[in-house]
């Protein structure tokens, strides 16, 4: 019988990490390719739960109240020079992107993590946390994207609603939304970094999305605000991710590829403000655990 | 009391057990239980109290903006719409308050298995299940909308008569009646079928009834009146409040109320035989 060979000294025979293996896990193909291994995993996650994600959008139904609102006040005359159709088309679209918006997700996801603890683990991983409620948000989109992609024209259609004929504006409204909720998602990731100082602060977190519903369009057009706020509101990152999308496709008012530059330059900015806050956020983490 | 061997005993002195009262007796002490517990967090109660303001606002801002904009909608003017604006936010108040605490709950109480524990004590279940916790951080919403419907009572003219006053709050009280029967009714189901989650329908319910039912059209009224009685949480209310419908419509509130109660004590009993438990 031939004795075992005894074991190899491990440590000096453990080559150290070459220095590719320590660039691999950072830069930003990292996190691209980390992105999508997430929104696979959660994909695969929610397809166990489809019909109840799909169901869910369905119980989304705030814009369509305030469709009804404002299709009888419009229905004497329009409105501001927004007609019944008009606002049909506007509050349809609506209803489309703030089915995908991340706000909530983004919002609550990292705050309840950040008050668990369960954030501790995730920052021992090798991809930024906050891809993980992106991910998690994606994932649900997947499944309610068919939902509003069939929904929004048939209540369009039922509705008498009016689109625009330029196929520039069918262009540029899709990018603007999908720029404009990058840019909320960020601001959603700015108001989680809230809970660093704040253990526990949903309060707080809930504001984010009073100011989607108002400074999104989402309970009027920006355009029949009173005073100076249209000229105002027509410049920031809730705008773009609803009223933006919804006013070029109805056909209200005169917007060009300016807004798509504009929403851009917010992303630039909110991105190098995150990553200051979230820094120093996580000096302040205590990790409180439930 | 001491027994026999000299050791002291509890005796319950409250009302009988099963009783009304003491049902009471039990949820309120429950309640004092919430409150205790959310006193460790009271810089998140006050920023919860100045949330609840803003976000009366936000829901405010609609009705303001289409008052600037036209002469109202479909009649109901700033006032009107302010009125049902305040009693949707009671039933908002209410929804955060008691029916998502407790209610929102059977779901993962089933899969978890504490729901057993609950479903033990001498208290009739469906009490114990809807009410026993209270969201207190969501409080302040109550005083908030009972002052915006006083307010917009005020300002558009109040109700045209004392009795209108008590209607109206009858319909008040019957819409938080089906509010509560609305939340049980899409959630029941959970007891015997673990991943049951239907609570889309009764935030849908309650969204819808952000602006006045009639203006939804012909169609979409008949349903969301005699169907689905969604105009009953927060149309009727301010329709009766300020004189706009016929009293017999007091009647179909309360018919409806009383329905919804016999209706939802039926289902649960029903499925609460076939409660088998699911613990994680």
């Amino acid at each position: 019988m031939t004795p075992p060979s005894p074991p190899a000294p491990l440590a000096p025979s453990v080559p150290g990490p070459p220095a590719a293996d320590e660039t691999a896990v950072r830069g930003a193909v990292h996190v691209v390719r980390s992105g999508v291994a997430l929104l696979r995993a959660e994909v695969q996650a929610r397809s166990a739960y489809r019909a109840q994600i799909l169901l869910g959008s369905l119980g989304w139904v705030v814009p369509l109240a305030f469709l009804a609102l404002w299709r009888d006040a419009a229905a004497d005359g329009p409105v501001g020079g927004i007609t019944a159709a008009g606002f049909t088309t506007y509050f349809a679209v609506l209803l489309a992107m703030s089915n995908l918006w991340l706000t909530g997700t983004v919002v609550f996801a990292t705050a309840g993590r950040v008050h668990s603890g369960q954030l501790s683990a995730m920052l021992l991983r090798p991809a930024p946390p906050l891809l993980v409620p992106v991910a998690e948000g994606l994932a649900t989109n997947v499944f309610r994207l068919p939902v509003v992609l069939v929904g929004v024209p048939v209540l369009v259609l039922l509705g008498g609603g009016a689109v625009t004929s330029d196929p520039a504006d069918w262009l540029l409204a899709p990018a603007v939304g999908v720029v404009g909720i990058v840019a909320v998602t960020y601001v959603a990731s700015l108001v989680a970094c809230v809970a660093f100082w704040m253990t526990k602060a949903q309060g707080v977190m809930g504001l984010v999305i009073g100011l989607e519903w108002v400074l999104g369009g989402m309970v009027a057009p920006v355009a029949l605000m009173p005073g100076p706020l249209p000229a105002l509101l027509v410049h920031q990152p809730f705008w773009y991710a609803g009223g933006a999308p919804a006013e070029i496709l109805a056909g209200i008012g005169d917007h060009g590829p300016t807004v798509l530059l504009e929403a851009l330059a917010w992303v630039l900015v909110l991105h190098l403000l995150l990553r200051v806050v979230w820094r120093r956020g996580l000096r302040r983490y205590e990790a409180v655990g439930s | 009391m001491t027994g026999a061997g000299g050791a002291t005993t509890d005796v319950w002195e409250g009302p009988p057990v099963g009783s009304a009262r003491h049902a009471a007796v039990v949820v309120r002490a429950a309640w004092k239980s919430s409150l205790a517990g959310s006193a460790e967090y009271r810089g998140d109660l006050v920023v919860g109290t100045l949330v609840s303001i803003v976000w009366l606002a936000v829901s405010a801002v609609p009705a303001v903006v289409v008052s600037l904009n036209s002469a109202g909608a479909g009649g109901w003017t700033l006032p009107r719409l302010m009125c049902l604006l305040g009693v949707w936010y009671l039933m908002d108040a209410v929804m955060w308050i008691v029916v998502m605490p407790n209610v929102g709950q059977w779901g993962e109480q089933v899969r978890s298995g504490t729901l057993d524990g609950v479903l033990l004590r001498p208290v009739h279940s469906l009490v114990l299940c809807s009410f026993r916790v209270v969201g207190v951080q969501d409080v302040p919403k109550v005083l908030l909308a009972l002052a915006l419907v006083v307010t917009s009572l005020v300002l558009g003219g109040g109700p045209p008569s004392v009795l209108a006053l008590l209607a109206g709050a009858v319909c008040v009280a019957c819409g938080l009646v089906l509010l509560w029967a609305l939340a049980v009714l899409t959630s029941y189901k959970v007891l015997s079928h673990v991943q049951w989650d239907a609570s889309f329908l009764l935030h849908a319910g309650l969204n819808l009834g952000r602006v006045p039912i009639p203006l939804y059209g012909d169609v979409l009224r008949v349903v969301l009146t005699w169907v689905v009685p969604v105009a009953f949480l927060t149309t009727v209310p301010a329709q009766v409040l300020f004189g706009m419908v016929p009293w017999w419509t007091v009647g179909a509130a309360l018919g409806f109320a009383a329905a919804s109660v016999v209706v939802v004590v039926v289902l649960w009993n029903r499925e609460l035989r076939r409660y088998a438990g699911a613990m994680g």
